[in-house]
């Protein structure tokens, strides 16, 4: 996944338009980024193989937070 | 060695909280986003006083006037819950008292949430197959929506109260189904993301009345931390199936149902497509019965068995998960298996 990829991912499980999202989006910023909007990007990790650990689910409050796990899971381009 | 499930009735109380009723006191809240997201339209409550102890005994009664069983012959009650009626005593005395079982019974309750009921099933496998028990009965009831602020969407909307009982025998005559083994887990770093913080030893309410360090007034209710409940059901309920299906020598693909705790709806079709279990195999039956915590497995086989759902045979895998963060998954095989010689 490259961050443009990422930041596709995030927009689509969200429902809104691509240039919405930049690697400073955070969940504050936009509306559909709410706690339903949380577990459909949870989904979205785990869907391609990226796991959160326990205590770790503060990192899906941030397109930059979530770029992170991937690039812990060795999953970013 | 197993042991059998004999009978399993349930009980919810016939108060219901539907999602109109969350939008009168919720104007912002849109009812039928509630229902696409949860999957659940209403949810039986309990009215103020009835316990989930009152709804545990009648589930027992029920499951004594459709067997006959001679409840004499109960050696055991274990009560999962974690409404219990009081700090002290544990709820399953007086259950025992309330059902006349007999005084050489054994009585305890099992404090866990939605992993409590497939927990239970494994203790009482335990009493059964040692010799220390012939006849147990397992209750699985919580009152959860007691707890919930009302005004919490991430609450509000899922949990409901009911009571399951079952009854399970080390002898096959009448037997419903073959029951066991069970694989379990536990981490307990989960612990504060799906909590209810006041109550308990370490900040009674009573001393909090009077301490000039107030709790907050939501520590209260039950406080639910979505992203961190939902992330370790995606990272440890898979693992639990696949260490039980490795321990009965099955695949995935032999498996005729898998039966998991009715958690809600978006939760439970993630958790399918995780492991890869297709629709038909995954009842889910949430929508005018909400999230029962322990209570919401037994109750999922009871109205599965109502449809003729199971044929003799048929493997299940019951699958509970939550508060704790804890986890157990048990084997069910409908109909008597025969014994195999160790």
């Amino acid at each position: 996944m490259t961050e443009a990829d990422i930041f596709s991912m995030i927009a689509d499980a969200l429902g809104v338009q691509r240039e919405k999202v930049t690697k400073d989006s955070v969940a504050g910023d936009i509306a559909e980024w709410d706690s339903m909007g949380t577990l459909l990007l949870l989904a979205q990790l785990s869907s391609r193989g990226v796991s959160i650990v326990t205590g770790e689910t503060e990192c899906l409050q941030s397109a930059s937070g979530i770029i992170a796990e991937f690039q812990k899971a060795g999953k970013l381009q | 060695m197993s042991f059998y499930l004999r009978a399993i009735d349930y009980i919810l109380p016939p108060d219901r909280l539907t999602n109109d009723d969350l939008v009168k006191m919720n104007p912002s809240w849109n009812a039928a986003s509630i229902f696409a997201k949860t999957g659940i339209r209403s949810r039986p409550v309990t009215a103020p006083g009835e316990t989930a102890a009152d709804l545990g005994c009648q589930a027992v009664e029920k499951l004594f006037q459709q067997t006959g069983f001679d409840r004499s012959k109960i050696d055991a009650i274990l009560f999962c819950t974690q409404s219990a009626d009081y700090y002290l005593p544990t709820s399953a005395c007086l259950m025992q008292s309330r059902l006349k079982l007999s005084t050489s019974c054994a009585a305890f309750d099992v404090n866990l949430g939605c992993s409590g009921f497939t927990y239970s099933l494994w203790i009482a496998g335990a009493l059964i197959e040692s010799g220390s028990a012939s006849n147990v009965l397992v209750i699985a009831g919580d009152t959860f929506a007691k707890y919930c602020n009302p005004h919490d969407i991430v609450t509000a909307t899922i949990f409901a109260d009911g009571a399951a009982a079952v009854l399970l025998t080390r002898d096959s005559k009448d037997a419903m189904a073959t029951i066991g083994p069970t694989v379990l887990g536990t981490d307990g770093r989960g612990g504060e993301y799906l909590i209810v913080r006041d109550g308990g030893a370490r900040r009674r309410q009573c001393d909090n009345m009077h301490s000039a360090q107030h709790s907050r007034p939501e520590d209260a209710y039950l406080f639910m931390n979505g992203p961190e409940v939902f992330s370790f059901t995606l990272n440890c309920v898979p693992g639990g199936i696949q260490r039980l299906l490795e321990r009965v020598n099955l695949l995935p693909a032999e498996v005729d149902h898998y039966l998991f705790h009715q958690a809600n709806c978006f939760m439970l079709n993630q958790l399918r497509m995780k492991v890869a279990i297709p629709p038909e195999k995954f009842p889910i039956d949430l929508e005018d019965i909400g999230n029962t915590a322990g209570a919401s497995l037994p109750i999922l086989i009871k109205r599965c068995i109502d449809k003729n759902l199971f044929k003799a045979g048929e493997k299940c895998i019951l699958v509970g998960f939550g508060v704790g963060f804890s986890w157990a998954v048990t084997y069910m095989e409908w109909g008597v298996r025969p014994a195999v010689a160790k």
